[in-house]
């Protein structure tokens, strides 16, 4: 029997009125490959990991994490519980501290006696330490954007959806942001970002796909597609 | 992952916000509901001694019941719409932003995360309405020498009952945005039913639940309602199946409603809170937009400059036709009230107002323009005549609408034809001071600031900001009808008239021109 792919995304469409975001994106993603979706402003990639994290319901379309149909029913926990998304703008409860955002998620995800270990370790990876009993509020934006990569990273998963995760984070940050989801992906898991800084998706990503209007231009491996002629035409290589 | 671990961690998150809560912002909120509780008691108790001095005559009693029967029906209808409109766009269960990506994004099961929010919106509905029913309930009381026990029984609880059925109704349009876009589109219709059910009482208490409701309230009030205790075994049906059915289906909201509900509450908490009413409306219109897509609509663009701006404005209101068909039902309503009962002074009042926000529908532009006053840096005119030139478009709008009433209004008898041609005559006149007074106040932008910090005098010098259109309109437009009824024939009075809206309309025009874009 084959292994299903980690996500599979089908004949994804999202429409806003008459605007189309996203038209027809069939993309697979299996355990341990790492895909970047590269394009323009408004060429679909937000829509595209929304749609695959669930946030968004397509017009068209299916989404599909571990052979589980995400789209549809409203409620999939078995979906959820292999998927973690981090969006492009930290999202935070202004009440919690840093520390306690990781304990809710912990609770959230049932994580047990484990958590308190992996928290001290993702707070020190990620350079937080120290800050744990900081509001966001007393946070910048780069240390918010890491509060939320923490809660994303500390939960199991097994798909992990990236929407301009460097976006606010200084270089050594990013380093330190390469370094773990290429871990995450040596581990098993199929990772898939939207970004603008090519040179963090270089060394990152397997796969390249280029988006154009909510369609995809080009799609391979990263250095093929990089050095191919949509990119070069497109401003992108 | 179980419905246990939801309710730890939603344990878990009230807990940390408790602990996180500022010092004395507990109190603070007490303090502020002891004092409105307090106003309410003194108001209400005040009102109440004050009405109970002189009960109701038998035959007052008997219009006061009929009065029930004819609009509790409707101002219920109303609520209800309101209600169902209001949770297209936020509703009975609102999380945060950050709820949607923590809490919604793991694996919990999402009826137990969204049940006691509902619970709550259930509470929060039926005690809305249950307020509503006890203020009836007072009013009744005071003047009908009637027993208080089944009255207030059945005042409290008819209203209450509504207002449970409009959570629960809330929590099923939240859930499905099909039934989103319903609301939106059919909403007018239950407003046009809510108008026409004042006509016929009888039917009124028979339409359904918002007429259930009223039924027994009428019957214990003294009033004809025979069926009162089928209507009250129907709108119970109709409460439990509507909470069954919202309660049953708590899991089934897709995230993307949920996100996009979230999204908009962190900028209407901000908007409330300083009382900008403007942020407000662009929320709820953002929201419409996101459900029902815009127009796409092409008019070809003029070749005359002076023509750019009211092209502008044409296109604007035929993306968003509900403006005109707000500004039309205002306006009918105005110019039939007028028609049909010239010699009420109160009316004459009203129907200046409904022309005044008729006019206000109308300008939406300016509003545009002053909320953000640097875009018209692109543009050749300076700020002023900017304004004047947004008023072109509204003002032949509306009075072309106001035209075509009076014609309508001659045809239905309603208008001496000695009258026509002075109201066909005054119509442009009048429209075009209505519509330089609703820009006059709406170029003014938002609530400013400084007005909230005012202190004690804070409050009415926020109500005259707020009043200032409609005042001004009353008054520019009080001057003439207060001429026209002082003469004993009205032809008399049409020069000092003619005079009089000339002279305001220049005033009006040359106010805005002076004006400066808001800083």
């Amino acid at each position: 029997m084959p292994i299903p792919a980690a996500l599979r995304l089908c004949g994804l469409r999202k429409v806003y009125g008459d605007v189309v975001a996203l038209d027809g994106l069939d993309l697979e993603v299996a355990a341990g490959e790492c895909v970047a979706l590269i394009g323009h402003n408004g060429s679909g990639k937000t829509t595209a990991v929304r749609l695959a994290a669930g946030q968004l319901r397509p017009t068209a379309g299916t989404v599909m994490v571990a052979g589980i149909t995400l789209t549809g029913a409203a409620d999939v926990p078995e979906a959820r519980a292999r998927l973690a998304f981090v969006p492009d703008t930290p999202v935070l409860y202004g009440d919690l501290t840093v520390g306690e955002h990781l304990e809710l998620v912990a609770l959230a995800h049932e994580l047990g006696e484990q958590a308190g270990q992996r928290i001290a370790v993702l707070l020190e990876e990620l350079g937080l330490a120290g800050r744990g009993e900081f509001l966001p509020g007393q946070l910048s934006r780069g240390l918010r954007q890491k509060t939320q990569l923490a809660c994303a990273l500390l939960r199991p998963f097994q798909v992990l959806l990236l929407d301009e995760p460097v976006v606010g984070l200084d270089p050594p940050s990013q380093r330190a942001l390469h370094k773990l989801l290429r871990r995450a992906a040596g581990g098993g898991a199929a990772v898939v970002l939207t970004t603008h800084q090519l040179g963090f998706a270089e060394g990152l990503a397997d796969r390249a796909v280029i988006l154009e209007e909510g369609r995809v231009a080009d799609a391979g491996p990263f250095e093929r597609v990089m050095a191919g002629a949509q990119a070069a035409r497109l401003g992108l290589s | 992952m179980s419905a246990v671990a939801a309710r730890q961690a939603l344990a878990y998150r009230r807990r940390r916000r408790r602990a996180h809560r500022p010092p004395g912002q507990l109190s603070d909120l007490l303090a502020l509901a002891y004092v409105m509780v307090l106003y309410a008691l003194i108001l209400g108790w005040g009102s109440f001694r004050t009405l109970r001095q002189t009960t109701a005559s038998p035959a007052e009693a008997a219009r006061l019941a009929e009065l029930l029967a004819r609009l509790g029906p409707a101002v219920l209808l109303v609520g209800l719409v309101a209600a169902l409109r209001y949770a297209t766009w936020q509703g009975p269960v609102v999380f945060g932003a950050a709820d949607v990506q923590l809490l919604l994004a793991a694996p919990l099961p999402r009826a137990a995360l969204v049940r006691p929010r509902l619970a709550w919106g259930l509470g929060a509905g039926a005690t809305l309405g249950g307020l509503l029913g006890l203020g009836a309930f007072l009013l009744l009381w005071a003047e009908l020498a009637v027993p208080a026990g089944p009255l207030l029984a059945a005042a409290v609880l008819g209203p209450a009952a509504v207002g449970l059925l409009a959570a629960a109704l809330g929590w099923l349009v939240e859930e499905s945005p099909v039934r989103a876009r319903a609301v939106l589109r059919l909403s007018q219709v239950g407003l046009l039913l809510a108008a026409a059910l004042p006509a016929v009482p009888a039917e009124a208490l028979w339409s359904g639940p918002w007429g259930w409701a009223v039924g027994p309230t009428v019957a214990a009030a003294g009033g004809w309602a025979p069926g009162w205790p089928a209507q009250a075994a129907l709108l119970a049906l109709a409460v439990a199946a509507a909470v069954t059915a919202a309660w049953s289906r708590a899991g089934g909201a897709p995230t993307e409603e949920l996100a996009r509900r979230a999204a908009l509450r962190g900028g209407l908490a901000a908007s409330a809170y300083l009382l900008d009413v403007r942020a407000v409306a662009l929320l709820r219109q953002q929201a419409t937009r996101a459900l029902l897509g815009v127009r796409r609509v092409r008019l070809r663009p003029p070749r005359a400059r002076w023509l750019a701006i009211p092209w502008r404005d044409t296109l604007a209101m035929l993306r968003a036709p509900g403006r005109l068909g707000w500004a039309a039902a205002l306006a009918t309503g105005a110019v039939l009230a007028v028609a049909a009962l010239p010699g009420r002074r109160g009316l004459g009042i009203a129907a200046v107002l409904a022309g005044f926000l008729a006019a206000g529908r109308l300008v939406e532009s300016i509003r545009v323009e002053t909320d953000q006053p640097d875009a018209h840096y692109q543009l050749s005119w300076r700020y002023g005549n900017l304004m004047l030139l947004h008023c072109l478009q509204p003002a032949v709008v509306l009075a072309a609408i106001g035209s075509l009433l009076v014609v309508a209004a001659w045809l239905a008898g309603l208008l001496p034809t000695a009258a026509l041609g002075l109201a066909l005559a005054g119509t442009p006149a009048a429209a075009a001071v209505l519509v330089l007074a609703a820009a006059i106040a709406g170029r003014r932008g938002r609530v400013p600031v400084e007005l909230l910090l005012l202190g004690d005098v804070g409050g009415i010098a926020l109500l005259l900001w707020i009043l200032t259109g409609p005042l001004l309109a009353e008054t520019l437009l009080g001057v003439p009808i207060a001429l026209l009824r002082a003469t004993p024939t009205p032809q008399t009075a049409i020069p000092a008239v003619a005079v009089w809206l000339a002279l305001v309309v220049l005033a009006e025009s040359a106010w805005l021109r002076t004006r400066k874009p808001p800083s």
